[in-house]
């Protein structure tokens, strides 16, 4: 105990660190990955997340390691099969108490993933360009989808069952007619060419949008359409006063100043592109058996693909839209062009693509509570009917206003949803009573969503560190144990100065800055 | 301070805080005088004793709403607590409540009736599992209810009698003694009443000082008793005697003396006693020598409760004329502590509290440790909710308790002690506070400073570490070991927690010396143990046998086994954190390894015995209900892990579960029991472990819809069969209308409408009325 120095073992390796550090610290000097969720780097034990628990051969029990001083001789493994178990089950439960949409279901519905809150949240703040920037990270031609969507986004709207789903469609129109409209519309950046060059065969929603996300990962796109003009069904099938010309080639033009070469009424031969391009899409919207290229295998209803990796038979041959299933709607093309793309890309450049949403907790829909409780983060309205055709600037405020930001404020940042998708949870795994849901929205910079608080206690010492006369404290016990002002105060009279460093190290959607980066996500601005 | 200056409460807060203080350790005090004086914690209060004393605003509110024995909010007139210890589960206390709330026109949820009158608590144990099932309204103690006897504990005027006030130093004239006990549970019973009519009766009869107050006899199935003894030889028991019969007793032994009443018999008045089992006409004269209580008392073998039913609590010549202090005087005079260690090393006596570390070995590492001041904590927060052994000894036995810290304290060099005591105790408070004053008086204290910490309502303080953080004035949470208490406890300073029963075991091993006291026990397990025996048992009491006794010794020998007709199923040791003994298995012995292997603990000496109406599923998830309020409520596998266990038992004995879910139950058990931090948490599924393994048919029966012990109410219909007479007694006293009154004829209970409250089967005279 006298030394200085302590040496131990952690997962193998022999590690020395002074006296009086903790396992955490010798296993993250080790390298060892231990995750935590209730520890603040400024010590003081709390030990209640117990996520950080490591195993010391011949102990039975597993000890927190961000509270547990190191001793000299210990074996600690950071990472068995006990340790493991024991990570998934503290997740788990944690995730059984634990209310909240982690992705708004309009989000996770929309094939194209269009974060809808977001947007909203622009348009409500009247910023147009953040507004068209959100919307085009995941929808390239959005005045054009905006006038012709089935809108299954609006199907799982939360608030259809209240007042009406939010007119998501609407919206996205007004924030893409915008664009449309500025001289100097918004056109994504290009990052460093990869030096890779796809071919496109087809320019319908699909080869559009595939060659919108290649162009987007640094790849140069070509794309071959036997029709006279890029467009595909858009063009060709929709009658002009439903998706006007002009608007459609607005859009297209966008993605030609990326850096798209368009090249019309050529009627390629696979095999050959295949041979003078790093890699194909084969976008041609309807396929028969007859139709098929040559090389290429039939599945159900057109082109077979691999499941996972969007490549066909033929080894850079990956396909997308209707080629691979007919009759879908141009936003699912869309989100099948972009999800080809994110293959393609990996397929060139060997990079794995995260797919979207890898854990996604939601709320049931049977759960009223959970609507009538977020109607208090959003204006209470019957939907708007336009006057117009399309929104007015004042309509689209009113609408956007509507929105009850279903999804998490930290989805990015959120540790929880983290290591809940690295362990590869199922969210469902126990059900049961949960806390209750109910939001403090009384302080002016942060908001509170008790149902997603998981008692870590980081706001309720952040808060004493700050001095607060009030501050948060921990109510109750066991399972009910909640957090919040002492002697039932809302937050507005229970913080003063914390209120912002509470919201920012809270690891979970719980506490988050009203005014902050929406979502926690740092925008590409 | 102008704003609060017309504060109804300016006054009271002022008075608290110069009395006890404005330091965070004295929050809990402080809080616990407020609500005794408003009984509740107004928030204005609490806002006014944060700006007062500078402790944060965050720790009075996360104190004031830990621990379960303060309320936020205004109560009723009178409060009803209804006990759910163990004992009273297994005997009904959940029809006693579902009872008391229908008469209350009270949703299981609300906590004060319409009128205000009545605010009804739950409360984990209140120590009189002997008396099971027990209702204490406004202090007084209604024991033995079922569901249709439970509202009559709610008839005003319902009085506070205070067994304290009466509370005499015996004295040891006159021709004859009459020797009674009234502590808590022989309270409870009508003891002071008793007594104050013996004392009448006395006096009436010239016997000035006949009556003597003593310690608890733990003949509780008995209660309450009066022994009468004669100077010339001889004594007699009477048994469960009324305050309008101690005339009689009186004056029958006022001339002749015993030898001389029991040849004449002349009166007949004390015939028509009524037994336990409510059988008419059994004798309550019992002679020591009569075999039902030589089978109680026989086996036992009494340390810690030395001397019981014989000296007054209070005593303190009594206590010395049994050999109190000798011990302390002898190990002072030695000036040898390092031998007193050595001693208490070698008699191999294990901490009684639960977890049996051996005390020889916690009182080195106290001693070897650095820093002071060293402090010593007696752990009196008793929680195994079926188990009263601790409040007994330091309501019987205070000097005894207070000997055992005072030659720790010598043995380690701790110069503070602190004895912790639960909240639900005020008696064991009282007696021991008065001990502490007539020690201190004495000169026995020496320079040994002693004070008592009252507990607030939380199971997870007899977990040392958050003890002491409850005596920090703090959430009673507990810490992260190491450091252990012993290196760094009390203000981070080296602190010896023993429990109340390993105190009290101490003087007698210095007296009679370590062989002597391991020679009692078995290999591991070294000289006796005090056991609560309750449930479903014919005499129940508190015991104290030698380790290595076993099971079928203290259930069938001692405890007289299960009533008429019954069979005895398992016995359930260690409370909380413990498990069940099947039947199959009673020869298993009170060892604490023994028990472990079995599947229980040792616990810290509850024992509570089960017959086959007992359900093993129900008890498990009575048992996770318990752990579950309990948990504090930091660590996720406890917090949330138990929460989870307690849904899927409560699916399972309505009748949901499926097969999956005892796997879920097991993975869940094993998880919590590896990853908790505490005791708490780890033990916590104990009780699930040990009844899936030994009686994992009957989960498997629930999986099927049925509670084969009839215990579950989603389970079972009530039915009557062909006994019914016809009298109508059932459907008049139905609370539902659910029996139709057909007099003559068989009655129906119409099973949609039934809420199976037993109120019909108790009341039945024709035992007609029959669970399904």
């Amino acid at each position: 105990m006298s030394e200085d120095v302590i040496q131990l073992t952690v997962n193998g390796i022999s590690v020395s660190v002074p006296a009086g550090a903790t396992l955490l610290e010798a296993s993250r000097q080790a390298g060892a990955d231990v995750p935590t969720l209730c520890w603040l780097p400024r010590g003081g034990t709390w030990a209640s997340c117990l996520l950080c628990s490591v195993e010391i051969q011949g102990s039975r029990r597993l000890v927190p390691s961000c509270s547990s001083p190191a001793q000299a001789g210990q074996v600690v493994l950071t990472d068995s099969e006990v340790v493991q178990r024991h990570r998934r089950m503290a997740l788990e439960l944690l995730l059984s108490d634990h209310v909240g949409d982690c992705i708004a279901p309009c989000q996770s519905g929309c094939p194209a993933h269009l974060d809808v809150p977001a947007m909203n949240q622009a348009i409500l703040d009247g910023d147009f360009e953040q507004a068209g920037r959100i919307v085009k990270d995941t929808i390239p031609f959005p005045a054009t989808l905006g006038r012709i969507c089935p809108t299954p986004c609006e199907g799982r709207c939360r608030r259809k069952a209240e007042d009406g789903a939010l007119s998501v469609c609407l919206l996205k129109r007004y924030v893409g007619d915008r664009e449309v409209e500025l001289d100097t519309p918004y056109v994504p950046s290009v990052p460093a060419s990869t030096g890779k060059r796809v071919g496109i065969i087809g320019a319908g929603p699909a080869g559009l949008s595939a060659a919108y996300f290649l162009m987007r990962h640094g790849h140069a796109v070509e794309l071959f359409d036997d029709r006279p003009e890029p467009g595909g069904a858009l063009r060709y099938d929709v009658p002009d006063d439903v998706l006007p010309k002009d608007v459609l080639e607005a859009e297209i033009d966008v993605i030609r100043r990326m850096g798209a070469v368009f090249h019309h009424n050529m009627r390629v031969d696979l095999a050959e592109i295949r041979s003078s391009f790093d890699a194909v899409v084969l976008a041609v919207g309807t396929l028969t058996q007859n139709t098929l290229p040559n090389g290429l295998e039939w599945g159900n209803r057109g082109v077979k693909v691999q499941k996972g990796s969007g490549q066909t038979r033929l080894e850079g041959v990956f396909a997308a839209g209707g080629s691979v299933a007919p009759g879908k709607i141009s936003v699912r093309s869309l989100g099948d062009g972009h999800a080809v793309a994110d293959h393609v890309h990996s397929f060139l450049t060997g990079e794995k693509i995260v797919p979207f949403a890898p854990f996604n907790l939601e709320v049931d829909k049977s759960n009223t509570t959970f609507v009538k409780t977020r109607l208090q983060l959003s204006e209470s309205r019957p939907r708007v009917v336009p006057r117009h055709d399309g929104l007015s600037l004042e309509e689209a405020q009113q609408e956007a206003a509507r929105c009850m930001q279903c999804g998490c404020a930290k989805v990015e940042v959120c540790v929880l949803r983290s290591l809940a998708g690295r362990f590869g949870l199922d969210a469902a795994k126990f059900k049961g009573s949960t806390r209750p849901i109910q939001i403090d929205d009384t302080h002016d910079e942060i908001i509170f969503e008790e149902s997603k608080c998981t008692s870590c206690g980081i706001c309720v010492r952040v808060a004493a560190e700050h001095g607060e006369t009030l501050g948060l404290s921990f109510r109750g016990r066991g399972f009910d144990t909640r957090v919040g002002g002492p002697f039932g105060e809302p937050l507005a009279v229970a913080l003063k100065s914390a209120a912002r460093a509470c919201a920012e190290q809270c690891p979970t959607g719980a506490l988050y800055l009203r005014h902050g980066p929406r979502h926690g996500k740092e925008s590409e601005a | 301070m102008s704003t609060v200056a017309a504060n109804p409460y300016e006054s009271a807060v002022t008075r608290l805080i110069e009395e006890h203080g404005s330091r965070p350790e004295n929050l809990i005090p402080i809080l616990q005088s407020v609500q005794e004086e408003f009984r509740f914690l107004p928030d204005p209060v609490l806002r006014m004793i944060a700006e007062r004393t500078g402790i944060a605003a965050s720790e009075i509110e996360g104190v004031a709403g830990f621990y379960s024995y303060f309320r936020r909010t205004p109560v009723g007139e009178n409060m009803v607590r209804v006990c759910h210890g163990t004992a009273c589960h297994v005997r009904g206390a959940d029809l006693v409540e579902d009872s008391l709330r229908r008469h209350l026109a009270m949703s299981s949820e609300d906590e004060t009736d319409t009128s205000g009158r009545f605010t009804l608590e739950r409360v984990a144990c209140v120590g009189c599992c002997s008396l099971a099932p027990v209702v204490v309204v406004n202090g007084v103690t209604f024991g033995g209810l079922n569901a249709e006897t439970a509202p009559r504990s709610l008839i005003p005027p319902i009085k506070r009698v205070d067994s304290n006030t009466r509370v005499q130093a015996a004295t040891r004239q006159g021709p004859i003694k009459l020797r009674i006990a009234t502590d808590s549970c022989c309270a409870a019973c009508g003891s002071v009443e008793v007594r104050r009519s013996l004392e009448e009766a006395a006096q009436r009869y010239g016997l000035l000082g006949a009556v003597e107050t003593v310690s608890c006899t733990g003949i509780c199935h008995q209660m309450p008793m009066c022994e009468v003894v004669d100077p010339a030889g001889g004594s007699v028991r009477y048994t469960q005697i009324k305050a309008e019969e101690a005339d009689a007793i009186v004056r029958r032994h006022l001339r002749s003396g015993i030898g001389g009443r029991l040849k004449s018999g002349i009166s007949g008045l004390l015939d028509w006693f009524v037994d336990p089992n409510g059988n008419e006409g059994l004798e309550s004269r019992v002679d020591p020598r009569d075999p039902m209580l030589c089978e109680f008392l026989h086996p036992q073998l009494r340390i810690a409760m030395e001397g019981n039913g014989v000296t007054a609590p209070l005593d303190l010549d009594a206590y010395r004329a049994q050999g109190g202090f000798q011990a302390l005087e002898a190990v002072r005079a030695s000036g040898d502590p390092n031998a007193v260690i050595d001693a208490v090393f070698k008699s191999g006596i294990r901490g009684r509290g639960g977890a049996g570390f051996p005390t020889g070995r916690k009182w080195r590492m106290v001693r070897d440790a650095k820093g002071l001041p060293k402090t010593l904590i007696c752990n009196g927060d008793e929680g195994d909710p079926g188990a009263f052994m601790d409040r007994m000894l330091l309501e019987s036995f205070p000097f005894r308790v207070l000997e055992g810290m005072l030659i720790a304290a010598y043995a380690m060099g701790i110069e503070v002690g602190i004895l912790y005591i639960r909240a639900e105790y005020p008696h064991a408070v009282a007696s021991i506070r008065k001990a502490i004053e007539i020690v201190k008086s004495e000169g026995l204290l020496g320079s040994m400073r002693l004070r008592i910490a009252r507990g607030a309502g939380a199971f997870v303080c007899g977990e040392e570490t958050a003890l002491i953080n409850s005596l920090e004035g703090h959430r009673g949470i507990p810490r992260v070991r190491p450091p252990y208490p012993a290196e760094a406890g009390l203000w981070g300073k080296p602190t010896c927690v023993n429990n109340v029963e390993t105190f009290a075991l101490i003087p007698w091993i210095v007296r009679n010396g370590a062989d002597a006291f391991a020679a009692i026990g078995s290999k591991g397990s070294k000289g006796t143990k005090v056991f609560a025996l309750a449930g479903a048992v014919r005499r129940g009491g508190l015991i104290e046998v030698p380790m290595g006794t076993t099971i079928r010794q203290i259930v069938e020998e001692i405890g007289g086994g299960v009533g008429e007709g019954r069979t005895f199923k398992a016995v359930l040791v260690g409370g909380p954190s413990g498990g069940c003994v099947p039947a199959s298995m009673a020869d298993t012995p009170v060892d604490y390894e023994a028990l472990q292997s079995a599947g229980a603990i040792m616990g810290s000496g509850g024992m509570v015995v089960l017959d086959d109406r007992s359900c093993m599923v129900d008890l498990a998830r009575f048992f996770i209900r318990f752990t579950q309020n309990e948990s504090c409520g930091k660590c996720t596998m406890c917090r949330v892990g138990t929460r989870r266990m307690l849904e899927i038992l409560d699916r399972i004995c309505e009748g949901h579960g499926t097969a999956d879910d005892l796997d879920r139950l097991e993975t869940l058990a094993e998880a919590i029991t590896q990853g908790s931090l505490c005791g708490l948490g780890q033990t916590a599924p104990n009780p699930v472990l040990s009844t899936l393994r030994h009686f994992r048919s009957e989960y498997e029966a629930h999986l099927e819809g049925r509670c084969p012990a009839g215990r579950c109410m989603k389970l079972i219909r009530y039915r009557v069969n062909d006994r019914c007479i016809g009298c109508t007694r059932c459907a008049q006293v139905c609370p539902v209308d659910a029996i139709e009154m057909r007099p003559h004829e068989r009655h129906v209970i119409d099973d949609v409408k039934c809420v199976r409250c037993d109120v019909c089967r108790v009341d039945c005279p024709e035992e007609a009325i029959v669970v399904e």
